[in-house]
């Protein structure tokens, strides 16, 4: 028993003694390197964090190099030249070329930089000399993001799945949860969730196959509905709250999808019909206008403004000689107006961008809109624009533009804008950050990018959403569909969903 | 002698006996399964999965899974797991009960690892088994000595830490504790906190089954059974009564099992199974010589006809067995795993690589993971045809990480980023060459063939699809309007001089002996040379329409080298359709 006893003892040393290194090990502080060469280039990176723009919130932007072959070390120093010319932080790259930031240090380093631009210089070392490299700026914006992302994960288009989910991402640290998951409820498709200016407390999605329905999560408790409300209305599929979160504009569509045989595109989604109208939640009826249910026009996308008394959406003549056509199929930009009060619509369709007659300098004319987003400062609309067809995940062309709803004027967000696909967006309750899909890493896998923009409407460099390992996307072959800002976590949980797809709708 | 079955020795004759039966009548099931794991050897694969409670059976799992890839591996892995578990439930159930320790041991270790594929599952018992005797073997509460206080706490201590221990390493079962009411009545999986989804329906029975057989070896009921067992004639010490019983065990658990094999796992599955790893293995040869209804399962056929194909011998051989029609060519798409798995090929040697490449999403969607190497491969291959690197790149990444598969990744990058690597590659310059033009939408099966043998005249399999599916569908005035218009120059033939036609670069040493027996039957003898029609087949033509003559239609009276020909299926098949 007295040499169990020892040996115990001798074992609890051992451990002591090793767990006690690695924590020295890990705390020991990296020092700026004494640069022998000077570099003008600055080495390319993994994400392309260079010269962003990012909110004080935003989680450590953990990068790497992308060649760290090429070195035998890494180092990367912070700098504040407003604050002296002291390095605020100062970090080791690993063995991979990868600068793991620690969330504490980071959001100490950035928490009194609002407003301030922060010199980001990376050291190398190639046998024993240290490189200094051009350095990269970080503009810290004086507004932060909303906390949350959520996103569906799921495979990058095509027709089945297996499991897929609604998840949230805090944006302030790496942690992700979901919301919904189809394993619990017979790996059924879901879709299309929406929030209530931006809060975590009201939202709906969409249940398609088993338990199919729209989901309402308001006060807490999540309701089913039957989207079939009517022959000429057989579903609910994109929606938009309304602010007071009594009602939701939907479009109902009838959707098809062919494959390319040769095209960077791959996919090309078409509706043969589509109309919106609005939902009122509690009375549990549709509000249609006779203006957005024409049988010669499609009309989906509906967006609300923030004050609720406007209603946008994208309309497009009817083409009949679908798929052959499918390119003649373009969307204008409309609005009509709409009253709370009553639950009626106005009498009289305005176009904002017209594929037809628009002619503005900077933008393409004769182009198709698609998901038109209202600042919830009522200022700007932004909008994806391509050169036909409203399914623009898919089509490589696709770019987001703002127009000014003070005076009209349309630009491209050229700078947040890549060479591949821009699609999918949503705005920050402040209105200053634009959260956005795009398929620009590899033109397969939408991957959500954030973009500051200011209140005259100008954007800066967007940046990706940042992971706990920088290769993270290099081995993720799930995509990020409808990535929604929330201003908090929503608390409903996916056996929440499970138990309200058990009840009868 | 019951000393003597439960010993080690006599757990690992089994286990050889197990062996020898899986190696003969399990082999193909082992290397089908591999496809559903996937495993990476990369730190950041080890830490997301084993930093989750029951990551590390996942882990030990899919590590193990990854070697059925090798014929001789699965069996031997299963084999192995069945001994540990035999052993483990023989030392648990106090050398008592063959009967049970070898059922529950086939079942677990075997059974549901071949059928099932929940490997975790299995793994996930075994840890519970080994933890339980190790457990025990280091003194349990119940047997612990009362008389100090101290000896409560460290054996409730003991106890805490190995309930944490289990669950860390093995907590893959308690995840329907969380989510039962879900599993029970929404769904046969469940996902919860845990790492994986479980098989819900058995671990929480084989659980209860070793407590049981934990706390069992103190039952008095066991004393009187080894009491009467160990009465009666004896030989050389050994009690006869207890030898026959334990063989009947053993005996009626091995056909137990059997049962239940047969009864889960129908002879056609297990046929598809074969063809399936064939198909994947490419082992074209066997895959003709297999016998099988290829003219009542058109399914069969398919696979008949990918092997063709992939040799480049579909218009050639087109009747090399009875074919029972143009489904025979291609199922229609319904949404299973197993067909868009074969459609994936058929794309892919049709030359249609968007429908490949579809095909192979779709099937890989099916795969628990979300990844299956197979398919990643084939979604590379068509990423580099289609000029798009960076995806490609991307699945190559997570196949370089692979034991199995990393080699045929390494063969594929070199690719990446050298599209005149790719030109002058035969195998992936062919897709390339077949990518249509203009943008097109796929349309149906056969006419997406037409662009793609318009933008790549030496396309041979969209050509001998092509050719085949009008040929078995009857369809010969329109097989004689793509013979002109697609195999031989100059395309619409009726309007040049009486020259020697080209064939098209596809079928550069003339046309294939199906579609010229198919010819003959339109064409005038004059043409014959035109078309570039080998005499034999004229005077094979005219024999075999002698004997029919002959014969007044009786197809028994037709000698049996005419039956691999397409007169013979035409014949045939007219004949049927007028019955």
């Amino acid at each position: 028993m007295k040499m169990l006893r020892r040996t115990y003892f001798h074992l609890l040393i051992v451990v002591s003694l090793a767990v006690s290194g690695v924590f020295m090990a890990s705390c020991e502080q990296s020092k700026v390197p004494t640069a022998t060469n000077i570099s003008r280039t600055v080495p390319r990176i993994y994400p392309d964090y260079t010269h962003v723009t990012i909110p004080a919130n935003i989680a450590p932007l953990r990068f790497k190099l992308c060649r760290p072959e090429l070195y035998d070390a890494a180092v990367v120093a912070f700098y504040c030249r407003e604050l002296g010319d002291a390095p605020l932080m100062v970090e080791k790259a690993d063995g991979d070329g990868r600068f793991l930031f620690g969330k504490d240090d980071w959001h100490e380093m950035l928490s009194p930089l609002r407003g301030k631009q922060l010199e980001v210089v990376i050291f190398t070392r190639k046998r024993d000399a240290w490189t200094q490299h051009q350095p990269f700026t970080l503009d810290v914006a004086r507004e932060d993001i909303d906390s949350c992302l959520v996103y569906r994960l799921l495979p990058p288009g095509y027709e089945l799945w297996f499991e897929m989910g609604i998840y949230q991402r805090c944006l302030t640290d790496f942690t992700e949860t979901a919301i919904a998951q189809n394993t619990l409820t017979d790996h059924n498709c879901m879709n299309c969730h929406s929030f209530c200016m931006q809060s975590p407390d009201t939202m709906m999605l969409h249940m398609r196959a088993a338990h199919g329905g729209t989901y309402i999560l308001t006060n807490g408790k999540i309701k089913r509905v039957d989207g079939h409300l009517s022959n000429e209305i057989p579903q609910m599929v994109y929606p938009s709250w309304h602010p007071s979160g009594r009602f939701i504009a939907f479009s109902t569509n009838d959707t098809h999808q062919r494959f390319h045989m040769r095209s960077k595109n791959r996919i090309e989604v078409f509706d043969r019909k589509s109309s919106v109208f609005v939902y009122d939640v509690k009375n549990h009826r549709p509000l249609q206008s006779p203006l957005m249910s024409d049988s010669l026009c499609y009309s989906t996308f509906p967006t609300f403004s923030p004050d609720g008394r406007t209603l946008y959406f994208c309309a497009a003549q009817r083409v009949d000689s679908l798929p052959a056509d499918y390119r003649q199929v373009r969307y204008s930009l409309c609005s009509i107006s709409f009253d709370a009060v009553s639950g009626t619509f106005g009498h009289q369709v305005d176009t904002l961008y017209s594929t037809y007659t628009t002619r503005m300098a900077g933008v393409p004319q004769g182009h198709s809109v698609s998901f038109p987003r209202v600042s919830p400062d009522g200022r700007h609309l932004v909008f994806t624009l391509s050169r036909y067809g409203n399914f623009s995940i898919w089509h490589a062309d696709a770019d987001l533009y703002l127009l000014r709803l003070s005076d009209g004027s349309m630009a491209p967000l050229r700078a947040a804008n890549s060479a591949n696909v821009e699609s999918y967006h949503s705005w920050s309750h402040n209105s200053r950050w634009l959260a956005f899909s795009s398929r620009r890493d590899d033109g397969l896998h939408t991957r959500p990018y954030f973009t500051y923009i200011d209140t005259l409407g100008h954007c800066r460099k967007a940046f990706m959403l940042p992971q706990s390992d920088p290769s993270f996307y290099d081995v993720f072959t799930l995509s990020y569909n409808i990535p929604e800002l929330v201003r908090r976590p929503v608390k409903a949980t996916p056996h929440d969903f499970a138990n309200a797809a058990r009840q009868a709708p | 002698m019951l000393h003597f079955f439960s010993s080690s020795r006599f757990n690992l004759l089994l286990a050889l006996l197990v062996l020898l039966l899986l190696q003969l009548f399990c082999a193909y099931d082992f290397l089908y399964a591999e496809q559903f794991s996937f495993f990476r050897f990369s730190a950041d694969y080890a830490a997301s999965m084993l930093l989750h409670p029951g990551g590390a059976v996942e882990y030990a799992a899919q590590f193990l899974c990854q070697f059925y890839y090798y014929r001789w591996a699965g069996p031997f892995i299963a084999s192995l797991l069945f001994f540990l578990m035999a052993e483990g439930l023989s030392v648990l159930s106090h050398r008592r009960c063959p009967f049970f320790c070898v059922a529950a041991a086939l079942l677990v270790a075997v059974l549901e690892t071949v059928v099932h594929y929940p490997m975790a599952a299995t793994l996930s018992i075994l840890a519970a088994v080994w933890l339980t005797v190790v457990y025990l073997r280091m003194g349990s509460v119940l047997e612990s000595r009362l008389s100090a206080p101290w000896n409560h706490w460290q054996h409730f201590f003991r106890l805490i830490f190995y309930l944490i221990l289990y669950y860390w390493l093995a907590g893959y079962g308690w995840a329907p504790a969380k989510d039962a009411l879900h599993t029970w009545t929404l769904s046969r999986y469940a996902t919860s906190f845990l790492q994986v989804p479980a098989a819900a329906h058995l671990l929480p029975v084989c659980y209860v089954v070793v407590l049981l057989l934990a706390l069992g070896r103190r039952w008095s009921t066991s004393v009187l059974i080894d009491d009467w067992l160990t009465r009666g004639r004896r030989w050389r010490g050994v009690s006869l009564r207890s030898v026959v019983v334990d063989v009947a065990q053993i005996l009626l658990a091995f056909c137990l099992v059997a049962i239940y094999y047969v009864q889960t796992h129908p002879a056609d599955e297990c046929k598809l199974k074969r063809l399936d790893v064939m198909r994947w293995h490419e082992q074209w040869n066997r895959i003709l010589l297999e016998p099988l209804p290829t003219w009542e399962r058109p399914v069969y056929a398919c696979y008949k006809n990918l092997a063709l194909a992939s040799r480049g011998k579909l218009g050639e051989s087109l009747n090399l067995f009875p074919q029972g029609g143009p489904e025979g060519l291609w199922m229609p798409w319904r949404d299973t795993r197993q067909q868009a798995d074969l459609l994936a090929d058929i794309f892919w040697v049709q030359g249609n690589v968007a429908m490949a490449q579809k095909m192979a999403f779709n099937a890989m969607s099916f795969h628990p993971s979300g990844l299956c190497p197979r398919h990643l491969l084939r979604l590379a291959e068509t990423n580099l045809a289609m000029g798009n690197d960076a995806v490609a790149e991307k699945y190559l990444n997570l196949l370089d990480d692979t034991f199995v598969y990393a080699d045929q990744a390494r063969c594929l990058r070199k690719f990446v980023g050298h599209p005149e690597r790719l030109k002058a590659d035969a195998r992936l310059s062919m897709a390339h060459r077949c990518l249509t033009t203009d943008e097109l939408l796929t349309n149906d099966e056969l006419g997406d063939l037409r662009p793609i043998m318009a933008a790549n005249p030496a396309a041979r399999g969209a050509r001998d699809y092509y050719g085949a599916y009008l040929l078995l569908s009857g369809q010969l005035e329109e097989f004689r309007y793509f013979i002109d218009h697609y195999c031989i120059f100059p395309f619409n033939p009726a309007s040049s001089d009486a020259a020697p036609l080209r064939p098209a670069e596809a079928y550069a040493d003339g046309l294939p002996r199906s579609f010229q027996e198919a010819l003959v039957m339109m064409l005038d003898e004059a043409d014959d040379v035109r078309y570039g029609i080998n005499p034999e087949v004229r005077q094979d033509f005219s024999a075999f329409r002698q004997l029919l003559e002959d014969s007044g239609g009786n197809v028994s009276a037709i000698p049996e080298r005419f039956y691999s020909t397409y007169w013979f299926y035409s014949f045939t098949q007219s004949k049927a359709h007028r019955q």
